[in-house]
């Protein structure tokens, strides 16, 4: 009897901890960040892009990734304010989502060209088709959010 | 307490034993005989009816007693006094009663439990009263198997108690393990000049730290960004095409509250960044 509370007790505290636990996978998972990114080759013209991120995975069916900032191509800046809207999303393995990019939304302000906002998606994105996502929790609400290529940036969970 | 009878005897009224002094031999008498004994010991020579022993012995302690019980429990204890030497101690006066013989010596002391709880600050005078006053020193065989009971049930508690300890301190081991192997994984954490510290996200291997701790400063200064305590530094760094670059590296530079957790972070992203 004892032994059997014991065992009933500590499935409930463990299932607790994992019930409670803040994980990535509890969706929706939203978090926002600001990052620089320098696209730039070595002795190449000056691609900069600085922008804010506002990723929202809001089930497996939808999600976006907003994308608002400025650009500097050369000498020439312009304004950058698109979101990515996602679908059919799904948890490939313990960290990484993959959603299909449903489209990409330019807002009436967006003065970037596609072709150079399509250096950012590059580097952000599987392919034209996918956005795929590496999340990692490196603290309480922070993540460190990956593309195929390599780490992009932190996030703060809200 | 322990009674001291004619020297050659004493009788301990805790657990009900008569101990020949001279040989060491002991008797292990019933309960209902050592209450008996007991109401006889502390009767001060005086006559106990009857009816008063029958009521002290058994009617207090729900058992019914008789007047065949009470010569049959008396025979015993002559017995077992005769045994050990010592003779008459035990007097019936027919008709009225039982008393102890009053020219032989008995003397009281304090039984080593007695003597721990005077120690223990209670008032000797009051104990000595109640145990003398005490009508059943040895324990009733029901209030003994209670006893017996409750401390097991102690211990099994205190077994439950330990073990819920220890659960809850593996779920509490578990939760923080999992969460700082979440954190950690296989990331590096260096301290930089400035007082920041850094995460090498990738890991790093000892002779690379030199060159990281001067990348990630001059990219945290191209950035107008601080290296002060405070603040925290997740970098990576991938494999460039060339020796000359650095390849794919992202620097992210945080800020941490009072209690170090990241409040707000900077991510500065580079494609190829520059050795030289």
């Amino acid at each position: 009897m004892l032994t059997l509370t014991l065992a009933a007790l500590l499935l409930v505290i463990f299932a607790g901890i994992n019930h409670f636990k803040t994980r990535p996978d509890d969706l929706p998972f939203r978090c926002s960040a600001f990052s620089r990114y320098d696209l730039s080759r070595h002795d190449g013209e000056k691609i900069n892009f600085a922008v804010s991120h506002d990723l929202r995975f809001i089930d497996f069916k939808l999600g976006y990734l907003l994308l608002n900032g400025q650009v500097t191509f050369g000498d020439k800046v312009t304004t950058l304010n698109r979101r990515i809207a996602l679908s059919a999303g799904n948890k490939i393995d313990s960290d990484t989502y993959r959603y299909k990019i449903r489209t990409v939304i330019t807002a009436t302000n967006d003065t970037t060209s596609d072709a150079v906002f399509n250096l950012l998606l590059s580097e952000i994105t599987l392919d034209p088709d996918y956005l795929q996502l590496d999340i990692m929790q490196i603290d309480k609400k922070t993540y460190l959010v990956g593309g195929p290529l390599s780490y992009l940036f932190t996030c703060q969970r809200y | 307490m322990i009674y001291i009878i004619d020297d050659q005897i004493t009788y301990n009224s805790d657990d009900c034993t008569l101990t020949h002094l001279s040989t060491q031999e002991t008797l292990s008498l019933s309960i209902s005989s050592g209450r008996l004994f007991e109401q006889l010991l502390n009767s001060q020579g005086e006559i106990l009816a009857r009816e008063t022993l029958l009521t002290e012995v058994w009617d207090k302690y729900g058992l019914r007693g008789s007047n065949s019980n009470l010569n049959q429990y008396l025979s015993i204890l002559r017995r077992a006094l005769a045994a050990y030497g010592c003779e008459n101690l035990i007097i019936t006066i027919p008709k009225i009663g039982i008393r102890l013989n009053t020219e032989i010596k008995i003397e009281r002391e304090l039984s080593p439990a007695v003597v721990r709880e005077d120690e223990s600050g209670e008032a000797p005078s009051e104990t000595a009263v109640s145990s003398q006053d005490s009508p059943a020193i040895c324990p009733d065989p029901v209030m003994a198997d209670k006893v017996v009971k409750k401390s097991f049930l102690s211990v099994r508690q205190a077994i439950f108690a330990i073990v819920m300890l220890m659960l809850l301190g593996s779920a509490f081991w578990y939760f923080t393990i999992s969460e700082s192997a979440e954190k950690n994984s296989s990331m590096n954490t260096i301290k930089l000049q400035g007082g920041c510290e850094a995460v090498i996200i990738q890991g790093m291997d000892v002779f690379e730290q030199k060159s990281l701790d001067k990348q990630i400063l001059e990219i945290l200064k191209e950035n107008d960004q601080s290296c002060v305590p405070g603040r925290r530094i997740y970098f990576d760094k991938n494999t460039s095409l060339t020796t000359a670059d650095y390849g794919r590296t992202i620097l992210s530079a945080c800020n941490l509250n009072s209690s170090g957790h990241i409040v707000s972070c900077d991510s500065f992203y580079y494609l190829d960044w520059r050795m030289f």
